[in-house]
């Protein structure tokens, strides 16, 4: 379990230095998201302890955001100033936006199944996508 | 307030006590209430410890010394999103185009719905300018908004505001639209709430937290480099 840790700590790690010195308006974590799955790639496995430390980790990823999300606290003031406006807005443009996008990949996703299905192949993509379902 | 009390208040085991503690809380309520997206844990949360702080007077700098530490756990965990995106790499390349054409779009509306709201109310050009970046994860939103022109922490508390939206009516809107697809519905939440959206993906399924961590990326990427571009074209 403490090798996994050091995967994704390491990765944040070197993403982070990557971020910087690349000077590309892309944060470190991005670039370890990318570093952890090029090393998973090559490797064609989830070690174990990584497996465990990710599980467990994601499980509570809304809790990690907690502490940013109080720190809303201090822009209270900047908010007020305009804030009904601000508001309509955020909550039009999220509206919008779930409803587009969700709209298109369930269209994309039904032609692809409907493709598979005719072609009668229970391909490696539909496997995974069931296992997944059941995680 | 005592000097005990104030040397407690002041040790990091204050402020992880009261996030870890008041999020059991909240997830307790959530639970309580057969899970309603009204009362989304982070949200409600926020809602507990926000009020708290203010009517204690404990400055957000006391706090965030032990919630630092809960904080400091999000690089890690964002970076884990690697094992699902791995796992489920197959069914990810399979849509992989229509993907980024659905991210490109999404994000281009999220953007400029937002600024067009904004503009339609008679809103400050600043605010318009700092909700620009409102669907893009914190650490990219601040870096847009600086570079744009807007006011950072305006786009800060936008961004967060815009994640807790975005888990309160997605679940709604996926039911009336009927959208039964995991891939489609982390996605979905990726590309429109950030962080806060995966973690809310997470919930439903390992697809749609692979799609949501995809999303995310994609659309903080494709944020950072064309919103700039698309404002200096326009002025």
């Amino acid at each position: 379990m403490l090798l996994g840790f050091i995967i994704l700590l390491l990765g944040a790690f070197l993403g982070n230095i990557i971020s910087s010195y690349s000077g590309l308006p892309v944060p470190g974590t991005v670039f370890g998201i990318l570093l952890v799955l090029v090393c998973l790639a090559i490797i064609k496995k989830v070690p174990h302890s990584l497996k465990l430390v990710s599980d467990g980790l994601l499980k509570y990823l809304a809790l990690f955001y907690v502490p940013a999300g109080v720190g809303l606290v201090a822009y209270l003031d900047l908010l007020a100033a305009d804030w009904s406006k601000i508001l309509v807005a955020l909550l039009v443009s999220s509206v919008i936006t779930i409803i587009v996008v969700a709209m298109i990949m369930d269209k994309i996703t039904s032609i692809i199944n409907i493709k598979s299905s005719k072609n009668e192949c229970s391909d490696s993509a539909a496997d995974s996508y069931n296992n997944g379902k059941s995680v | 307030m005592s000097l005990e009390i104030i040397a407690i208040i002041e040790s990091p085991l204050f402020g992880v006590l009261l996030t870890v503690g008041v999020f059991f809380l909240s997830l307790e309520i959530n639970k309580f209430f057969k899970g309603t997206p009204l009362l989304h844990p982070v949200m409600l949360s926020m809602a507990i410890i926000i009020p708290l702080l203010l009517w204690t007077g404990i400055p957000y700098e006391t706090y965030f010394n032990g919630a630092s530490i809960i904080h400091f756990l999000l690089g890690p965990a964002t970076v884990a999103l690697a094992v699902p995106l791995y796992e489920n790499f197959a069914r990810v390349r399979q849509v992989f185009l229509p993907l980024m054409l659905a991210c490109i779009i999404g994000s281009t509306i999220a953007a400029t719905s937002a600024c067009a709201v904004v503009w339609g109310l008679g809103g400050d050009f600043k605010t318009i300018l700092s909700i620009a970046p409102k669907s893009v994860t914190t650490p990219i939103a601040m870096g847009i908004s600086e570079q744009i022109g807007g006011i950072q922490s305006l786009t800060a508390g936008v961004v967060l505001i815009t994640g807790t939206i975005g888990c309160i009516v997605s679940p709604v809107i996926f039911k009336i639209l009927k959208i039964r697809d995991d891939g489609a519905k982390g996605f979905a939440l990726g590309v429109s709430s950030h962080g806060f959206g995966t973690a809310q993906a997470l919930q439903i399924s390992a697809v749609a937290g692979a799609f949501a961590g995809l999303g995310l990326g994609v659309t903080g990427v494709l944020t950072a480099f064309g919103l700039p571009l698309v404002l200096s074209v326009f002025w």
